[in-house]
């Protein structure tokens, strides 16, 4: 179980995550959607410890299992304990490398023979449908959506905790993504994992995630099961995404819009961030921020 | 008999022994949008630019209210290049980084020698004229696809190509950029050649729908039977793959 409290991001004097707080259970998964610059993939890379150029860490607590994740653990329990599957296969493969090689090697790291790392590979290429024939191959030899099913097979070779996939199919042809989501899946019921999928997809999510996490602006500001937060949404931002989404079957014409621009971190507006952009407007809502309560960050809502 | 805006008669593209696009037949007419849709290396990109004539076709035709564009030398075309115009999906890329956003809108004209009015073409595509003297990289992501729509419609183009002009946008921004080219076709009467792998987003801008396969268009219709009812297997496919739909 993944529990994070008060997360906060910063990079220089710009909060780039502001106090996220939001649980996973094992065999969860957490659809975390927001649009870019709404901290979702900030928050997750700090909770595995992978922050890179100025962001840091600067406040609250990630506990996987029990087991605080400081910077000197997370050394260690990263790749055991957390897996990742992110957007780009590439950016997880070595070029150089035999992809079957690739996946003995995470588990060689780990402690485990040479021979059982090589049977084990290739039960993880079944897992992930894959022929035990694609050991041999280079990661230029296979397709964009058979390299992020070695990515997943590498991600889930140690039975991780927790495994976290940021925008995994954003990249592929639709029939390939349908694909790569049910090898996801798959590996995910079976590994037990506590999942965060990353996405702005929200028709992805729907499918994929048991509930869902909405970010603006740095802040959580609905969670709750995909039928609640999809099905009836009650924060403002949320309720005017999905109506502005367009959808297959609903015909030619105008798009409900919300109006503006999601703000850049370093020029959040004060108050409740969306407020510039929402239909309904308390004076409160430009001064004081609301905090999540009920699965729902909006003074309107919590006022009713 | 009036000719259609824009009528494609058995455009090929080969590559060697590559047939990108492989013998495709269509009309686009003012007002209109015809959606090209189909995944990544079907050929909808390639057919994209052979009518905009960024790239030489191997084979047929492309006419532009009857006018044959085929056989024009760059030259002779240079004078037709007004009538239509070329809008990418990534906009920080198509843009001139070190130019302001009002010389970039201004350059078309520029090479028209032409006169123009800048700062109303911003405001109709609903930038603030105020933008004028940044550069790309101060703008949103909206922002930019909002000027590379501006400079496109700069020499007053009859018709548009749009190659997944949405596709790097977010949700929100995504809504608003498609109800700002609805718009425009309505008041400026534009045929738009609607390029895009997005069932979703088709189906709030086209009229008719032409699915893209292996470099051949294999289901052509109005948009509600193609996409409701498709009748080619590959359309089914694609149909139901589309996630939460």
């Amino acid at each position: 179980m993944l529990e994070v409290k008060d997360l906060v991001v910063t990079a220089g004097d710009v909060r780039i995550v502001d106090g996220v707080s939001f649980e996973v259970r094992p065999g969860e998964v957490l659809g975390m959607v927001g649009e870019s610059g709404s901290g979702k993939t900030m928050t997750m890379l700090a909770v595995a410890g992978l922050l890179s150029g100025p962001a840091r860490v600067a406040g609250g607590t990630a506990v996987l299992d029990g087991t605080e994740l400081t910077a000197a653990r997370l050394e260690r329990l990263r790749g055991r304990r957390i897996g990742f599957v992110f957007q780009d296969p590439a950016t997880s493969l070595n070029p150089l490398m035999r992809v079957g090689t690739q996946i003995s090697e995470v588990l060689r790291i780990h402690g485990v023979s040479r021979s059982e790392a090589r049977r084990r590979a290739a039960e993880l290429l079944e897992q992930v449908d894959l022929g035990p024939e694609r050991a041999g191959r280079y990661p230029h030899e296979l397709s964009g959506g058979q390299r992020q099913r070695i990515v997943i097979a590498m991600a889930i070779a140690l039975r991780p905790s927790l495994l976290i996939a940021d925008e995994p199919t954003t990249a592929l042809d639709v029939t390939v993504q349908e694909q790569v989501m049910r090898v996801l899946r798959t590996a995910q019921r079976e590994t037990g994992a506590a999942t965060v999928l990353v996405s702005h997809d929200l028709g992805l999510v729907a499918e994929a995630a048991h509930r869902i996490a909405v970010m603006y602006a740095g802040r959580l500001v609905e969670t709750g099961t995909v039928q609640e937060v999809l099905g009836t949404p009650r924060h403002p931002y949320s309720a005017a995404l999905m109506r502005s989404r367009p959808r297959v079957g609903t015909g030619r014409g105008p798009l409900p819009v919300i109006p503006g621009y999601p703000p850049a971190p370093k020029s959040r507006p004060p108050g409740c961030a969306f407020h510039p952009r929402c239909p309904v407007t308390l004076d409160r809502c430009a001064k004081e921020t609301p905090p999540l309560v009920g699965g729902v960050a909006c003074w309107a809502v919590r006022d009713d | 008999m009036t000719e259609p805006l824009l009528r494609v008669t058995n455009l090929s593209k080969s590559y060697g022994a590559l047939r990108a696009v492989d013998g495709v037949t269509f009309e686009v007419d003012r007002g209109e949008t015809l959606a090209i849709v189909g995944e990544s290396g079907c050929g909808k990109s390639t057919l994209a630019r052979c009518v905009a004539r960024l790239t030489q076709p191997t084979g047929g035709s492309v006419r532009l209210d009857g006018v044959e564009l085929a056989p024009l030398s760059r030259r002779r075309l240079r004078p037709l290049r007004s009538r239509f115009q070329l809008v990418f999906q990534d906009p920080s890329t198509s843009l001139n980084p070190r130019w302001t956003v009002g010389e970039i809108v201004r350059e078309p004209l520029r090479l028209q020698d032409v006169r123009g009015d800048v700062p109303g073409l911003l405001s109709e595509v609903g930038l603030d004229p105020e933008l004028a003297g940044r550069h790309p990289h101060r703008l949103s992501g909206g922002q930019r696809q909002r000027v590379g729509i501006a400079r496109a419609l700069a020499l007053s183009p009859d018709l548009l190509v749009l190659d997944e002009p949405v596709t790097a946008l977010d949700v929100s921004v995504q809504a608003q950029i498609i109800n700002l080219l609805l718009r425009l076709q309505e008041e400026r009467g534009l045929g738009y050649l609607f390029i895009s792998h997005d069932l979703a987003v088709v189906s709030a801008v086209a009229h008719r729908v032409a699915v893209m396969h292996a470099g051949r268009l294999v289901e052509t219709g109005p948009a509600e039977q193609v996409l409701g009812r498709p009748s080619h297997d590959y359309t089914r496919a694609l149909v139901a793959a589309v996630p939460g739909a």
